[in-house]
């Protein structure tokens, strides 16, 4: 551990970062995980047992065939009830530094409650959902080989928490880009990462996951919900946490990997296209009308950023 | 010190409870005494230390963020994570409950709230001075407002180098600049755009200053020091006591120590002076069996005095008779001497009556002798038991005859014999045949009965007669010395038990045979010769 962490504070220390000077860099499949576990939380996560009605699994809303998400504006939970934010991916989401789309939770392990017990979402506890999994003899027999236990709440998290570290997508266009294929990305779609850096939106959008490690106000130049719908209280972003005046529509920068298979965007889906959501960024998050030019370039930049779907289906 | 108090166990119930008591006041003295091992000292100690030098790479890493012109914050966010998880290493540590603890904890908090605030300001001042140069390009100014453009030209400059810098003068130049330009009329949209940018250029650089100041003045590194101090404090004091602990536990056990050192000379004082009780006692009892010993020789004695006394009548009768005999035999040979016709056969058969009566007397005197002989200390030599019987009758039989108790005498043909002393065997004997005519002399029918039966390893030798005890107390005592049924003056009660003595001496016994219908007594000796003591 001591070891560990000195020689992050070397790697800090060192003038270049990583690999790349380039401000992100690229995916890294993680391989300290344990196998059995993942396998168990693949199986939890598809599993509409944790739902209240078991009508619904973790995988309902993070389809893998939708890049970790559920391609809807807004998330729909048991007995299709409407939530007021869009379903953020799974893919790659231990990558940012706290989740939610207002930052609460401070790991996947805190984050697991949310969906798991709220009203909208599916609506379950832990005692109905240990309850089920200690009458499934397979289940029973599965936690035993893994966890040498009964399901109980700290082993049922650990192994889906396992299984989402585990969802990493290695080897986009633009990562094997990064790590030296220059000719993985073609002329134009280099140009749109160039516009990318140039504009400024890799002010925000950086690190590995593109994003994911920092609050930014949402209509930094210029107040995008003066003139739109109704405000919902998923609108206040960071707020609903802190209190904070400032804090109000701020919201976790959010990944941009696979981002093209995971439209609809922002945190109430009302962009329905790559090219509606550079366009709204370059004016109220860069205070900048982009050319029609900019915003084909950089979302053809942004759509290089799809990389390998992790294995999804149940076992 | 008496032999009671010695003999008692040494450890009594209360030095016991001492001792557990001492045993408890050592084991939690050791228990106090355990230190903390160094090992996780040195861990706790280190990641203390490391708790600090991350948290400067963390501000190191904002610094850094803050200079670039592509900043990326996943250092940060990774730092500040390895603080976290430090402190949360720290929690389950021995340090966990150190006010400093909460301290750094709280302005580390702060520190946090101020990087989230620097990272979404940092972008936007990014955002705006990469910008900057395109926006200066895409500002259109028209030809007559070529002052404007230098001015906007500069302002550019001006703002590159305010952001590298801290000059206040810059600063207000900077603003002049920006009022100049807003004041001026029909601006284009490209010039506006240019110019918000430059605002927030300004505002933002002034601002991420104030947070970066603020930051920089945070005492996480102080109460990272002094965490590390108060650590080193407690463990220094956890140290001295468990020195103390140490000290008391050792002086504890020195007193212990001495303690038992004090009992073993005790135990061994002890052991002495129960050594030299010991041989008294052995001395005593050798003297008291040695009193024993000759009182028994002087209870013989007076036994046998007594048993002469009490036959001395008998005795008398004994020898009076064939005196008289010899006396009127005489009479009778000398009238015959005197008459003239001397009739020779007659003398001889006279004179061998004569004889024959002396004969008889010299037999008793015999037997009165080698009664009279102390025999306690002859050495055991086989002893014929006819022979016994015989000589012993010699004592008696006149006395028996006299009174007209018949004396039945059995005795198998085969001589059966002993080893022992003929003397005392005698003696233990003429007591018992004493006794039974005692005990019937008065009665109508009497009879008494000796009879001598050979079982191989044993004899039993049994004076019967035909009386019959009854009283049971008198059974109970008959053994006991002193103890007589007899008149004041006839018997002296040490008989029995004397004769009990000597049968025993030579490991056989004497007892009453309480199956018998008349009295009986059983005389039980081995055949087998004893071994003398």
């Amino acid at each position: 551990m001591r070891l560990a962490m000195i020689l992050v504070a070397h790697l800090f220390l060192s003038p270049a970062t990583g690999i790349t000077s380039e401000p992100i860099e690229p995916i890294v499949i993680p391989t300290d995980l344990n196998p059995t576990k993942v396998s168990l939380g693949r199986r939890l996560f598809n599993d509409p047992i944790l739902s209240a009605n078991n009508s619904i699994s973790c995988a309902s809303c993070h389809d893998f065939k939708r890049g970790g998400a559920d391609g809807k504006s807004l998330a729909i939970g048991i007995h299709g009830r409407k939530n007021e934010l869009n379903t953020p991916s799974v893919f790659n989401s231990a990558l940012n530094f706290k989740q939610f789309w207002d930052g609460r939770a401070e790991s996947l392990e805190e984050q697991l409650d949310g969906p798991l017990h709220g009203e909208n979402e599916m609506a379950s506890t832990w005692v109905q959902i240990i309850q089920k999994l200690q009458q499934d003899p397979a289940y029973l027999a599965e936690f035993k080989k893994v966890y040498s236990s009964q399901p109980n709440e700290n082993n049922i998290r650990n192994a889906i928490v396992t299984f989402e570290r585990s969802l990493a997508t290695p080897d986009s266009k633009f990562d094997r880009f990064l790590r030296g294929e220059t000719h993985a990305l073609d002329g134009q779609e280099r140009e749109g990462y160039r516009r990318f850096k140039d504009y400024g939106c890799i002010a925000c959008h950086q690190g590995r996951n593109i994003g994911g490690n920092m609050f930014q106000v949402f209509g930094v130049m210029g107040n995008i919900f003066s003139d739109r719908k109704k405000l919902t209280r998923g609108d206040l972003g960071r707020f609903n946490v802190t209190q904070k005046e400032s804090d109000k529509h701020r919201f976790k920068v959010p990944s941009l990997r696979n981002v093209a298979l995971t439209a609809p965007y922002f945190h109430d889906g009302s962009a329905s296209t790559i090219e509606d959501a550079v366009k709204i960024m370059g004016k109220y998050q860069l205070g900048r009308d982009l050319s029609a030019k900019d915003i084909e370039l950089i979302s053809r930049f942004l759509r290089s950023l799809t990389g390998k779907t992790p294995e999804g289906n149940a076992r | 010190m008496n032999l009671n108090t010695l003999l008692k166990p040494k450890l009594k119930v209360p030095h016991f409870a001492w001792g557990m008591l001492l045993l408890i006041v050592c084991a939690g003295l050791l228990y106090k005494a355990h230190l903390r091992d160094l090992g996780e000292y040195t861990h706790t100690a280190s990641t203390l230390k490391t708790l600090k030098e991350l948290d400067a790479v963390l501000t190191s890493q904002v610094l850094e963020a803050r200079l670039r012109s592509h900043p990326n914050y996943d250092s940060i966010v990774q730092a500040a994570e390895s603080i976290q998880d430090t402190v949360t290493e720290i929690k389950k540590g021995p340090a966990n409950e150190t006010p400093e603890l909460k301290l750094f904890e709280s302005v580390f908090s702060r520190k946090i709230e101020l990087i989230e605030e620097f990272k979404s300001n940092n972008s936007v001042l990014k955002n705006s001075l990469n910008y900057l140069p395109s926006a200066l390009s895409d500002a259109d100014f028209r030809p007559g407002q070529l002052s404007l453009r230098n001015r906007a030209e500069t302002l550019t400059h001006k703002l590159f180098i305010y952001n590298a810098s801290a000059s206040q003068d810059l600063k207000e130049q900077i603003l002049s600049l920006i009022n100049f330009l807003s004041n001026s009329r029909s601006l284009s949209k490209g010039t506006e755009g240019f110019l918000k940018h430059a605002k927030l250029i300004a505002t933002q650089k002034t601002l991420l200053d104030e947070l970066v100041s603020e930051l920089l003045a945070l005492p996480t590194s102080h109460h990272a020091d002094s965490l590390f101090a108060a650590y080193s404090t407690q463990h220094r004091k956890d140290q001295e006591r468990s020195n103390a602990f140490s000290s008391a536990l050792f002086l504890l056990a020195l007193v212990f120590g001495a303690a038992t050192i004090f009992a073993l000379v005790r135990l061994r004082r002890s052991a002495e002076t129960l050594r030299r009780l010991n041989e008294s006692l052995e001395t005593r009892v050798q003297e008291r069996t040695q009193t024993i010993a000759d009182q028994q020789q002087r209870m013989f004695a007076s036994s046998k005095l007594a048993s002469l006394g009490e036959m001395a009548a008998g005795i008398a009768h004994e020898i009076n008779n064939p005196l008289t005999v010899i006396s009127a035999t005489s009479e009778e040979l000398q009238d015959l001497v005197a008459e003239q016709q001397f009739d020779h056969a007659y003398a001889g058969k006279l004179a061998h009556r004569i004889e024959a009566t002396s004969d008889r007397i010299a037999k008793i005197v015999r037997g009165l002798r080698d009664f009279s002989r102390d025999g306690s200390d002859a050495p055991f030599a086989s002893v014929d038991l006819s022979k016994v019987i015989q000589n012993t009758l010699a004592l008696c039989n006149e006395r028996f005859k006299k009174h007209g108790i018949p004396l039945r005498i059995i005795v198998p043909e085969s001589a059966s014999s002993i080893q022992g002393d003929e003397i005392q065997i005698e003696q233990v004997l003429l007591n018992l045949l004493n006794n039974a005519f005692d005990a019937v002399i008065d009665s109508p029918n009497s009879w008494v009965e000796v009879k001598l039966i050979d079982a191989g390893s044993v004899i039993q030798l049994t004076v019967s007669d035909s009386g019959r005890i009854t009283d049971p107390t008198v059974l109970q005592k008959l053994f006991i010395p002193f103890f007589t049924t007899k008149e004041v003056g006839k018997g002296t009660g040490l008989g029995l038990s004397v004769s009990k003595g000597i049968i025993t001496a030579h490991r056989g016994d004497l007892a009453v045979d309480l199956q018998a219908p008349n009295t009986r007594f059983v005389i039980t000796l081995p055949t087998r010769g004893v071994v003398t003591e």
